[in-house]
């Protein structure tokens, strides 16, 4: 990956201080502190003491340490660390730590109930506007499903547009799913193309005119990118000039590209592309994957999948198999899990749980949710991993973290503890009191 | 006068018919079940971790298997004559997973057009269509179920139509027609639907129903039409007409639940609608025997302890549509609280092959709103429940001397996302063997196209 997208995706991380909840600071000894000029002086402190941490990072995995989060950041990770004054300590022993879950395409914010079109603004049927589609400023962080997937362990996702007409889908933007409305974190920052059986339904009905088509454009770009007035360029394919030049960073800044294919050989038509032009890719589905192994890693593209959905429903996708992830890793190829939903986005975690099952080690993957995302959409030196610098997103859980009797009992983002309830705890908690009162009555 | 000879001539017919003897009613089973359990020699698993469906754990007991029963459970069995032991060590027993939703074979892979058999939606409704009539034994769904523990499942019709069929129960074996998967002895089930699918595909349409108003008044005037049709028939066999009915597929399904032999599965999410459903099966006399995603069910759930009534849900889907919006992932653990019949089920070709993980989620889940559930307990959701909603409990879906020795070998706690089904037995028979590609059925389908091979 180039540094200057990163560079350009590192403008839009917040690191805002932010008060940590419920902490009570005492007034009088953060005046004492900063009399002595203490370079830790005004800072809130949490120290989250003796969990299992996966910190994902060079630290690997301790049996027993200590977290001491900054404000936004994490200070320090350790065995046996002192409190600074004021400090808020939280037992987490028998607890397991680990990075915050990112699952990598969502329509998180876009979608209440999916059966009720007006609550749904990912599915895009006009073909004219696809690849610059931005959704970013209308993914609506008040959705309950935002609770819901935060109090279950997610703390950050990709949300993405669909477009029923075009090849291209238009611009994904991570966002973090804190219970404010500075939910985004790197704008429009990956677009999405698909290929295989949908793409040859939008374009004649053959893979051929679809590959014709998508070769035309990626012509088209190279070609603009080189153009001595770009705002005088004649596209020769299908995407008009506005589309074409929200596509370019694709080809001039690395930006992410994210293919959906699945049958083998269309892996490989896209792995082509790929290399004709230097693309960050990352192809999604990629269901037969395991059958090229060795040229997606020679590409040095990544995948993402969902091994859990194994069922060959698709002619494109006979080669469905639970076990993939195991093979895929073997060949060194970057992975991360998707499971395609928003409603329960984090179940992530199971489906990394069951590859684990079907001999993916622990460690990779718990990295494909967590480390590898950030890694892929360029924000690992901030997210995807515990070591002092970091921002503190992580989440306490109960037990092993890929384990299906598992739950999150803490979540943080930005070094913020957040609220575990939404309008699921709600519901449950109203139905649980049985105070002889009539449900609407009850809070 | 003509006219008044005609009508003497039929009040006597009348007269005459009323003094003649009651007729035996015909017993017909058409698409009869082939199955049959094929011979094994008597064997005995020992050292096993039982979690036996009956809502008892043992941690280490042995299970006496013979003529395709379990005859035993215990610590010191009889072995005479036993010569096959298969010390089972560290792996945990269940009995074989049973999922009441399923659309395999009716909704197989591949998911084209050409295999979409599972909802007849050209009238409201279709009580007259066999889900068992649409089963492609072939659907690689089948095996890949297998593997996951499971050894009966009812494939239901789709939810399109108010009453949209008959249901089946199959055994899940590797097999050439649908009637070598069908299980002996089991009840037909209707599945009925309520809310929001039935209004929508007949609004559509333009025609009834086009709102909940429509759909109730057409179940009505479905169970009007069946009582009629009823009485039609007893009237016939008791000898008090000579008119024989005409034969009406559509009704006689609908009256065969009215007489208690065709089981109702629901398929409901609102509590308010399930009460209704309630009323209306009490208005018309017949029992249900679950309502399926009944994502709701946590709100009434005394009600329908009351009723005796099982819920089959999901551990956590919600939101997909506004009547699965209030979806919480504790309902399974509140229903179960509440002394009533809960199920997992799935709906899914995916999540039939972890209905142990939903199981696991559904328990934890209760267990951190402090609703004590053991394993024991749970594992009934996905076995013995589910049996006693499609009418087979008699026969399967515990571990108990006299039952079909239908049940999993796990490698270890079958609640852990880390355990897999090793071997799977139905009527004391191996039909699955994680270790054995000899017991790792392939369908037609699947040969060539799979994995390369």
């Amino acid at each position: 990956m180039k540094n200057s997208y990163r560079d350009m995706l590192k403008i839009w991380v917040l690191c805002l201080f932010t008060a940590i909840t419920g902490s009570v600071i005492n007034a009088q000894a953060n005046t004492t502190i900063q009399t002595l000029t203490d370079p830790m002086a005004g800072k809130s402190f949490i120290l989250l003491k003796g969990a299992k941490i996966h910190t994902m990072g060079q630290l690997g995995t301790i049996e027993s340490g200590d977290i001491l989060i900054a404000n936004d950041k994490v200070q320090a990770i350790g065995t046996g660390l002192d409190a600074p004054e004021g400090a808020e300590i939280i037992d987490v022993s028998g607890k397991e730590i680990t990075p915050g879950l990112i699952n990598v395409s969502t329509a998180l914010g876009l979608v209440e109930i999916g059966a009720v079109k007006s609550t749904v603004d990912s599915r895009n049927t006009e073909k004219a506007y696809s690849a610059s589609l931005s959704i970013a400023d209308v993914i609506n962080a008040e959705s309950s499903l935002w609770s819901h997937n935060r109090s279950n362990g997610l703390t950050h996702a990709i949300v993405k547009p669909s477009n029923t007409k075009s090849l291209f889908h238009g611009q994904g933007t991570l966002i973090q799913l804190t219970d404010s409305l500075d939910h985004i974190v790197a704008r429009d920052s990956v677009v999405y193309m698909s290929y295989g059986d949908s793409a040859a339904e939008k374009s004649g009905g053959t893979r051929a005119l679809a590959l014709m088509k998508i070769r035309a454009i990626f012509a088209d770009l190279n070609d603009l990118a080189n153009a001595e007035d770009r705002d005088k360029f004649k596209p020769k394919g299908e995407l008009k000039l506005r589309e074409l030049k929200a596509l370019l960073p694709v080809l001039t800044e690395s930006k992410p590209l994210v293919v959906s294919a699945h049958r083998a050989n269309d892996i490989l038509a896209m792995l082509e592309l790929a290399n004709q032009y230097s693309l960050t890719m990352i192809v999604s589905g990629a269901e037969e994957a395991w059958k090229v192994r060795e040229q997606i890693a020679a590409a040095k593209v990544a995948l993402i999948v969902n091994p859990y959905s194994n069922v060959p429903t698709k002619f494109e996708t006979l080669g469905n198999r639970i076990d993939q992830m195991t093979l895929l890793q073997e060949a060194g190829i970057p992975l991360m899990i998707s499971n395609n939903t928003s409603h329960n986005a984090y179940v992530i975690r199971q489906i990394a749980g069951n590859a684990v099952a079907y001999g993916l080690s622990h460690a990779d993957a718990l990295a494909s949710i967590t480390k590898v995302p950030a890694q892929w959409f360029g924000m690992d030196d901030q997210y995807g991993s515990l070591e002092s610098g970091m921002v503190a997103n992580m989440v306490v859980w109960d037990g092993d973290p890929l384990e299906v009797t598992t739950s999150a009992e803490q979540v943080f983002i930005n070094g913020q503890q957040q609220p575990m309830t939404s309008r699921q705890t709600q519901l449950r908690d109203r139905y649980l009191a049985n105070d002889g009162r009539r449900s609407a009555y009850r809070h | 006068m003509i006219k008044s000879i005609a009508l003497l001539a039929t009040l006597i017919l009348i007269v005459g018919c009323g003094q003649s003897a009651p007729r035996k009613p015909e017993v017909k089973e058409p698409f009869k079940s082939t199955y049959q359990a094929g011979a094994h020699k008597p064997y005995v698993i020992t050292n096993v971790h039982l979690l036996d469906g009956a809502g008892n754990e043992y941690e280490s007991v042995s299970v006496l298997v013979s003529d395709n029963k379990i005859q035993a459970v215990g610590e010191m069995l009889s072995m005479e004559g036993v010569e096959t032991i298969i010390n089972a060590e560290g792996q945990w027993l269940t009995p074989g997973l049973i999922d009441n939703h399923s659309h395999l074979g009716v909704y197989p892979s591949p998911s084209i057009d050409s295999t979409s058999d599972g909802n007849e939606m050209t009238s409201p409704d279709t009580a007259n269509v066999w889900a068992e009539h649409a089963v492609w034994p072939q659907d690689p769904g089948f095996n890949l179920a297998r593997a996951g523990g499971v050894t009966a499942m009812q494939i239901l019709p789709g939810s399109g139509n108010l009453i949209g069929g008959r249901g089946v129960s199959l055994k899940n074996v590797p097999a050439m027609t649908m009637m070598e998967m069908k299980f002996p002895g089991a009840p037909h089930s209707l599945k009925m639907a309520c809310g929001e699918n039935p209004k929508r595909v007949y609004g559509r349409k333009g025609i009834i129903p086009s709102t909940r108003m429509g759909n109730m008044a057409m179940y009505r005037k479905s169970w009007i039409e069946a009582t009629e049709y009823l009485e039609a028939w007893e009237n016939y066999y008791a000898g008090k007409t000579d008119d024989k009915p005409g034969r009406d597929l559509r009704l006689e399904t609908l009256s065969e639940v009215l007489k208690g032999n065709i089981r109702i599965h629901n398929h409901c999410y609102r509590a308010d609608e399930m009460l209704q459903m309630i009323a209306l099966s009490k208005e018309f006399g017949y029992q249900i025997a679950s309502f399926h995603h009944a994502v709701e069910s946590y709100k009434i759930a005394d009600a329908l302890a009351q009723e005796d009534i099982c819920s089959s849900m999901w551990s956590d889907w919600w939101g997909f549509k506004l009547e699965a919006y209030d979806g919480i992932k504790e309902n399974i653990a509140i229903v179960e609280k509440a002394g009533a019949c809960s199920i997992v089920h799935s709906d899914s070709s995916v999540g039939i092959q972890h209905l142990n993980q939903d199981a696991a989620k559904a328990m934890a889940s209760g267990r951190k709103a402090g609703i004590e559930i053991s394993p024991a307990v749970a594992i009934q959701w996905i076995t013995l429940n589910p049996a006693k909603s499609m009418g087979i409990d008699h026969l399967t879906g515990s571990i108990e001397a006299g039952k079909a020795a239908d049940f999993v070998l796990w490698d270890g706690n079958p609640f852990s996302v880390y355990s897999k089904a090793q071997q799977v037995f139905i009527d004391g028979n191996k039909v699955y063997d994680r270790n054995d590609s000899a017991f790792q059925a392939k369908s037609d389908y699947e040969l060539g196209l799979r994995n390369g091979e």
